[in-house]
């Protein structure tokens, strides 16, 4: 096991200066030939999040905790969430994508998904910035804790990568697992407290929440921005967290790994 | 010294007639199969030694690329072992690693860092790249604007500049111009001479003569056929046309062998060939036999006002009836046989050859070269010998066949059939175009 993540790395730093370039392009091609480029990135979130605003705050008039505005509350959450949706699924849908590199190059696959990974952290970093503009507009500031968005964005990548590895692959030899990804990410958006706030319902039946470790990520934002609390102030759920973390990798690799050999047949 | 082992190598591919069967073979309790297996390659063993080029050839389908992708590690054989020493440079299919998003220098970078070249590597190749390629400042263009010829310039120019120890080619240079061909035959003659080495996959069975040292044949997925790429592409040929393999199955050698021990007796040849044109000129042919031949092309033009017809024809070169090649250097006779359904005074019988893409490289008939001919009767049969060397180029011809009658000046068609015989011209040298004039040469002191 040590062995396969030795050679993993060393793949990496083999080919660091293609996973570069693809990474770079790929971001690139995500927005080219649109008239308004990059902007899309800006525009596609902020439209979400005022629908999402229109009908949870003044709609449904959810109360967020502590008297925080509803707005930069659900928008905290709402970066983590789609972070590491967008991760999951460029990287799930990876080789399909790259299908011609795999049929006709010597190609290690394996990098596929760490490329789209990597290049979703552009758009996480579009989205933190935004987000940070609309805590200053509702005069929020920012604390010391804010810097642990670093670490939240390494367990992002990480879950995203390990989960990637295991639906980029199965989507190649099932090709309804798009589908299935799709209905799991609409399932989790819901049922993860994101527009929601978890004290509305009884404390004995919140242990269902925290076994999602999406629910992790959204309160480690909040905890970054919002409510300055470290992540070791929270043992238990970090545990879990990574410990769910490293089998989904372990497993993700395991499965990508097992049927490698068989992914040009079936491209 | 081996640089490529192909050992028993064997690749099956499961085939479900849809994705419910997959699923069913999947969750079926007691494991019943629900795929049919498709072998596209079988049992394969051979060897390249460093600095051999090899030719590999094969009708479409018959696992050529499913080799080279095992051979490239691009796919993973079913049984059997590969083994290769050093670097491979493929281009399975010119361009693959190229982003049309890119510009072509971003590409280079990009292709070049799959090959594992460092970016200071590449830098230093980018000039060479950009000079062999000659595709002018479209360089820093995005590779979507590019004609398919420029995009096939800059894939081949990346290609063989990564330094490879064994370059892959697959019916790649078909689309890049005459003089970019030429530059990468002398490319490919310098890669020869570094003892690199070269596998060359080709329908242009004239290139395989010419640029290898050895040729292997696959058909089916099978292996049939090693060795010397003359007679490796005649055998090539003849499965292509459909001749009857005349015992060579069983013992490869004895096919070659046999010609030399008859070529060597030449009293038994001018027999044997006589042998075959007295039949033809005894049988009585009336029904159109012409498609009976190997040589004949389905899609010939026929046309004509049908007050007579062309019934048969024979090819005979090399002292073979209707051989899958013909010597450029000997005599070529066709033998044409023609049915009268009604009173013709005099007929006029001709012969065009010409090229693949229909330039006419010859042509001629009975009443240019004014030559007597017979009046002939409604029920009449005529033959006539045509004698020519097909002084040409290697490669593929058509001949045409008419009869037209010569009537109150005027000359209407009865029977035109153009492009009827299908002929392959092999040519040993290494001149070039299309007619081979024998031009000599001499240094004046």
């Amino acid at each position: 096991m040590i062995r396969t993540l030795i050679s993993f790395l060393k793949v990496i730093h083999r080919y660091r200066y293609t996973i570069w370039i693809m990474a770079v392009q790929e971001i690139r091609a995500k927005y080219a030939g649109s008239m308004l480029g990059g902007v899309w990135n800006i525009i596609h979130p902020m439209v979400l999040v005022f629908i999402y605003w229109v009908v949870f705050s003044v709609g449904f008039k959810v109360p967020p905790p502590n008297n925080i505005p509803f707005l930069s509350w659900f928008f905290c959450a709402f970066v983590a969430w789609q972070s590491f949706s967008e991760a999951l699924m460029s990287g799930s849908n990876a080789l399909l994508r790259n299908r011609n590199l795999i049929k006709k190059t010597v190609f290690p696959s394996q990098i596929l998904p760490l490329i789209s990974v990597l290049s979703c952290l552009i758009n996480s970093l579009i989205l933190i910035i935004l987000l940070v503009i609309v805590m200053w507009i509702q005069g929020i500031q920012l604390s010391l804790f804010a810097f642990q968005v670093i670490y939240y964005l390494f367990a992002i990548s990480l879950l995203s990568l390990g989960a990637s590895w295991f639906f980029s692959a199965a989507s190649v030899l099932i090709r309804d697992m798009s589908q299935i990804l799709a209905v799991i990410l609409q399932t989790l958006f819901w049922a993860t407290p994101i527009f929601y706030n978890l004290d509305m319902f009884p404390g004995r039946l919140h242990i269902f929440w925290k076994l999602n470790p999406v629910y992790y990520l959204t309160e480690g934002f909040r905890n970054s921005f919002l409510y300055q609390q470290p992540f070791w102030e929270f043992p238990r759920l970090s545990l879990y967290f990574w410990g769910f973390t490293l089998s989904t990798v372990l497993i993700g690799g395991w499965f990508f790994r097992n049927v490698k050999k068989d992914l040009a047949d079936n491209l | 010294m081996n640089v490529v082992t192909v050992s028993q190598l064997s690749k099956c591919f499961k085939l479900y007639s849809g994705p419910r069967e997959m699923l069913k073979e999947w969750v079926h309790p007691l494991r019943k199969k629900y795929h049919h297996a498709f072998w596209a390659l079988r049992d394969i063993t051979f060897s390249i030694q460093k600095g051999e080029t090899l030719g590999i050839i094969g009708q479409n389908g018959s696992g050529k690329s499913t080799l080279l992708q095992i051979i490239t590690k691009v796919m993973s054989p079913t049984s059997g072992f590969v083994d290769v020493k050093g670097r491979i440079s493929a281009l399975l299919e010119l361009g693959t690693g190229f982003d049309p998003e890119l510009s072509g220098r971003e590409n280079l970078y990009l292709s070049g860092s799959m090959m594992g070249l460092s970016k200071k590597e590449i830098q230093q190749r980018i000039p060479l790249i950009e000079e062999f390629a000659a595709i002018g400042e479209f360089i820093d263009q995005p590779v979507k604007l590019y004609s398919s010829g420029m995009y096939v310039r800059l894939a081949f120019s990346a290609a063989i500049h990564v330094d490879p120890d064994i370059l892959i080619i697959d019916e790649a240079l078909a689309v890049g111009d005459i003089k970019f061909q030429n530059k990468c035959y002398r490319k490919f003659r310098e890669f020869k001479d570094q003892g690199k080495t070269i596998i060359f996959v080709t329908h242009g069975t004239d290139l395989v003569v010419k640029h290898c040292d050895r040729a292997i044949l696959l058909h089916q997925g099978e292996l049939i056929d090693d060795g010397e790429p003359n007679r490796v592409i005649n055998r090539y040929l003849e499965l292509l046309l459909g001749v009857p393999e005349q015992g060579q199955k069983s013992d490869d050698s004895s096919g070659s062998i046999d010609v030399e021990s008859v070529s060597k007796n030449s009293s038994q040849i001018a027999t044997v060939t006589d042998t075959i044109v007295q039949r033809f000129i005894e049988k009585q042919t009336l029904a159109d036999e012409c498609q009976n031949n190997t040589t004949y092309n389905p899609n010939e033009h026929r046309y004509g006002n049908s007050k007579a017809r062309i019934v048969d024809y024979l090819v005979i070169a090399n002292d073979k009836e209707n051989p899958p090649q013909v010597d450029a250097h000997a005599s070529t006779t066709i033998y044409v046989k023609y049915h009268f359904l009604a009173d013709i005074d005099v007929p006029i019988y001709g012969l065009t050859l010409k090229t693949l893409d229909g330039v006419e490289v010859f042509g001629s008939n009975t009443f240019f070269e004014k030559q007597p001919v017979k009046p002939r009767k409604a029920g009449e049969l005529s033959m006539m010998q045509f004698s020519l060397p097909l002084s040409l180029i290697s490669g593929e011809y058509f001949i045409s066949i008419g009869l037209a009658e010569s009537k109150e000046g005027d000359t209407p068609p009865l029977d035109r059939r153009y492009d009827m015989i299908h002929l392959q011209v092999h040519n040993p040298t290494l001149r070039y175009g299309v007619a081979d004039l024998r031009m000599t040469m001499n240094e004046l002191p």
